[in-house]
């Protein structure tokens, strides 16, 4: 040994305690999580720094550690896990390089299939007593645990995929060669909303609530005769009675839009109102569609006559076409509402973090 | 209020130990230009106001060795055998390039505390 610094020891013959056998004990558990061709080289150094710790506390105090000065000592050097896992080169399965795209994918795959997924089960449940009946009790928990293996299943290919591009990464040509010129273009983030958006916007809105007003009047010259027997019956068919009380509260979104695009026409900068508004009028739709989907039969007919039968019939196809129409509305409004809902966030965070700071971009926000 | 300190305290820890990170190469590299074995260094260490755990401590030695900066060798001592290291010629080329960038930041930061 050459200049190397001599620690400076009592004559205290320190380091064979009684409860040396907790140090034992501990280095056997840090030895078990260490690399195999490690394992006697660096259990050999650390127990040499634990024994001289313990001798020089032993020194201090003047007696050998007793038990809680012996835990003390060794709760301070860590858990064997983690000072095992110290002497492990840095890893991770996904690297910084590769986890915004892993974490993209995810996102993707939960909001392009799992979520839609949801959504349908939903509506099945709500619009459809055949599937409900099908699925209540144990098929119920049958259809969930389809769901969640389908879930993992797709985390853990997507995850493994990128373990393997993130082993071989050095590998991939189009992370190393790249050419700036192919990035996307910079878009350029709504600070306003279009007037002629909004003013075309608020004719369509016009048309459309004039003609759904006008429809109990006029449909028979805008459908045919078919219209008005539906409307008004009696005929072999026609519409669920109960059905009649959505008839205004179908335009309450129509109404919103309006108003949030007469308002937009005047204060365009307030973009966060366009996305709260329809993000409003996405949760009233939704919940008129779901709550007229309960009415079913939606077509009714006439259960007597010679040709009852046949009504029945097509009574029976009208209303799975109007079931299942419903169904693919309330899945699109749901959509429309995670999008929307996914927009108002991010509008809002954009005008509260907003860079120009604050006081001057939430003026000019607000007025 | 008190998630917020933890919230800050965490974040400080965080940013502390990113600090002390390399600077902790830099100090080892340097200290074993005398040769120790790791218990002794580490109270050299703390001795002159920088404190190393064992945990961190060890796996760094065994790095810097890997990395060809230090050397290594068993041999006994107080009837214990014991590791002692010491800087490589590799490191002490190393060590000066180190130390010349560490003298860089340094005088940056100096000039940039002092403008701020």
């Amino acid at each position: 040994m050459e200049n190397h610094q001599r620690i400076p020891r009592q004559n205290f013959a320190g380091g064979i305690g009684p409860y040396m056998e907790l140090l034992d004990r501990y280095l056997q558990a840090v030895r078990f999580w260490l690399p195999t061709g490690q394992q006697t080289d660096i259990i050999a150094e650390l127990s040499d720094d634990l024994r001289s710790q313990i001798e020089d506390r032993e020194s201090e105090l003047g007696h050998s550690l007793n038990e809680d000065e012996m835990v003390a000592l060794l709760q301070q050097t860590g858990h064997p896990m983690r000072v095992a896992g110290r002497y492990q080169p840095q890893q991770s399965l996904i690297g910084p390089a590769l986890f915004p795209l892993y974490r993209f994918v995810l996102k993707i795959v939960a909001f392009g299939y799992l979520a839609p997924w949801i959504l349908v089960w939903i509506c099945l449940m709500l619009f459809s007593p055949a599937y409900r009946a099908q699925h209540s009790g144990l098929a119920l928990l049958g259809t969930w645990a389809t769901f969640w293996s389908l879930a993992f299943s797709l985390f853990g290919v997507i995850t493994i995929v990128f373990a393997i591009l993130e082993r071989f990464q050095m590998n991939i040509p189009w992370l190393n060669r790249w050419d700036p010129r192919k990035l996307p273009h910079v878009v350029q983030r709504k600070q306003r909303v279009s007037r002629v958006e909004s003013i075309f916007g608020l004719v369509f809105s016009i048309i459309f609530i004039v003609w759904w007003l006008g429809l109990p009047r006029y449909g028979d010259a805008l459908f045919g005769p078919a219209a008005t027997i539906l409307w008004q019956g009696p005929a072999f068919l026609w519409l669920n009675p109960a059905l009649r009380a959505y008839f205004l509260p179908v335009l309450v979104p129509t109404a919103i839009m309006i108003a949030q695009q007469c308002i937009n026409i005047v204060r365009p900068q307030w973009t966060w109102l366009r996305a709260s508004s329809l993000l409003v009028a996405d949760a009233i739709s939704l919940g008129i569609v779901t709550s007229v989907a309960r009415i079913h039969p939606y077509v009714l007919f006439a259960e007597t006559g010679k040709d009852a039968a046949q009504h029945a019939q097509v009574a029976l196809i009208l209303n799975q076409v109007i079931m299942w129409s419903i169904i693919g509305a309330a899945v699109g409004i749901g959509i429309a509402l995670l999008v929307h809902a996914f927009q108002t966030v991010q509008t809002v965070r954009r005008i509260i973090g907003s860079p120009r700071g604050s006081a001057s971009s939430q003026i000019s926000q607000a007025l | 209020m008190t998630h917020s300190k933890n919230i800050n305290a965490d974040l400080f820890e965080n940013l502390r130990l990113e600090l002390r990170r390399g600077c902790l190469i830099v100090a080892v590299l340097a200290q074993l230009r005398q040769e120790h074995y790791g218990y002794t260094l580490r109270k050299a260490l703390d001795d002159l106001g920088l404190a190393i755990d064992e945990g961190t401590l060890y796996p760094l030695l065994r790095r810097l060795e890997a990395q060809g900066l230090l050397t290594s060798e068993w041999r006994e001592e107080n009837k214990r055998n014991k590791r002692f290291y010491r800087l490589s010629e590799q490191g002490e080329l190393i060590l000066q390039q180190l130390l010349e960038e560490w003298k860089t930041i340094n005088a940056s930061l100096d000039r940039i505390l002092q403008e701020a």
